[in-house]
């Protein structure tokens, strides 16, 4: 199956909000307002960890800190500091050093998730198939790691 | 020259000589209170170390082993790894985030990472002596030239 669709595709309601707050004129702000929905923090998450991959598995590791510092800088958020190092440890944690983001608090670590998945709908943006395919795949990631032991 | 004026060899600073006392693991990272000029050689004495061991296009991987294994032998110390990883590559020359670490923090990985250098580039007691003299001579240059005020900008060309 191709990874291709329309956002009518999408299987389940939090895949919906998930591109719905993507479609809006702050995607990072919007994202952050579905925090009081568990499932849809949970699909976030996934889709988080499906776009650093499918980006940055196979580059030059380094490209993760200046990927950080063009995010914070076009997000107006200090780039130098504390929370660039926060971003790149969030970044890497789903890139093989979980360890990086063990001090994070779980309030920061959603809200640089939204910073980077928002990011995904940034002019020119990733275009809206390739979108719901992403969020397909993190869809499916859930339903393939939640299904009972046979 | 009278053996009055001969110059004294060897390690001239305290903080000169805490560095290898820390080096040779007989300190601890954390020293009480340091001052600015002992913070200062300390840095630049990492910063020759972490430069003598890695090229600024050294892998990422390889500067990631090097502060995993040294802040695993000083778990203690509690240092947080990315700052670590930063300052190394910042010393390298690269372009990363290195602000916002507190002195004590940055002292202290500065300490820790550059006994660690040392430790794997297997310096000779002589060698280690060079490279603190090295960072005593240039932190007085360098407090030296803060000292001056600055000279004003050359004209611009017509």
């Amino acid at each position: 199956m191709g990874q291709t669709g329309t956002l009518g595709n999408t299987a389940t309601a939090p895949g919906r909000l998930l591109l719905d707050a993507l479609g809006e004129e702050s995607p990072a702000r919007s994202l952050s307002r579905l925090a009081d929905s568990p499932r849809a923090v949970r699909l976030l998450r996934e889709l988080f960890t499906v776009a650093v991959r499918r980006s940055f598995v196979g580059r030059d590791p380094r490209d993760v800190t200046a990927y950080v510092r063009d995010l914070l800088e076009y997000q107006s958020q200090p780039a130098a500091g504390e929370l660039a190092r926060e971003a790149e440890a969030v970044i890497r944690s789903v890139l093989g050093e979980p360890e990086l983001a063990y001090g994070i608090a779980d309030r920061r670590r959603f809200e640089l998730i939204c910073y980077v998945v928002g990011d995904l709908a940034r002019p020119p943006g990733v275009p809206t198939a390739e979108l719901v395919a992403l969020v397909h795949q993190a869809e499916w990631r859930i339903a393939r790691f939640s299904r009972p032991p046979q | 020259m009278s053996p009055i004026f001969s110059p004294v060899h060897g390690v001239h600073t305290a903080a000169g000589r805490y560095l290898q006392r820390v080096a040779y693991e007989d300190a601890p990272v954390r020293a009480d209170a340091p001052s600015s000029a002992a913070r200062h050689v300390w840095a630049i004495a990492f910063g020759l170390a972490a430069r003598r061991r890695f090229e600024p296009d050294s892998p990422l991987a390889e500067i990631r082993r090097t502060v995993v294994t040294t802040l695993q032998r000083h778990a203690a110390a509690a240092l947080p790894p990315l700052a670590a990883e930063m300052l190394i590559r910042d010393a390298l020359g690269e372009q990363v985030p290195v602000d916002e670490i507190g002195d004590a923090v940055r002292s202290g990985a500065h300490l820790l990472l550059f006994a660690g250098l040392v430790e794997e580039l297997a310096l000779t007691d002589g060698e280690l002596e060079s490279l603190v003299i090295e960072a005593e001579e240039l932190a007085v240059d360098r407090i030296a030239a803060e000292c001056v005020s600055p000279r004003p900008a050359p004209p611009a060309a017509p």
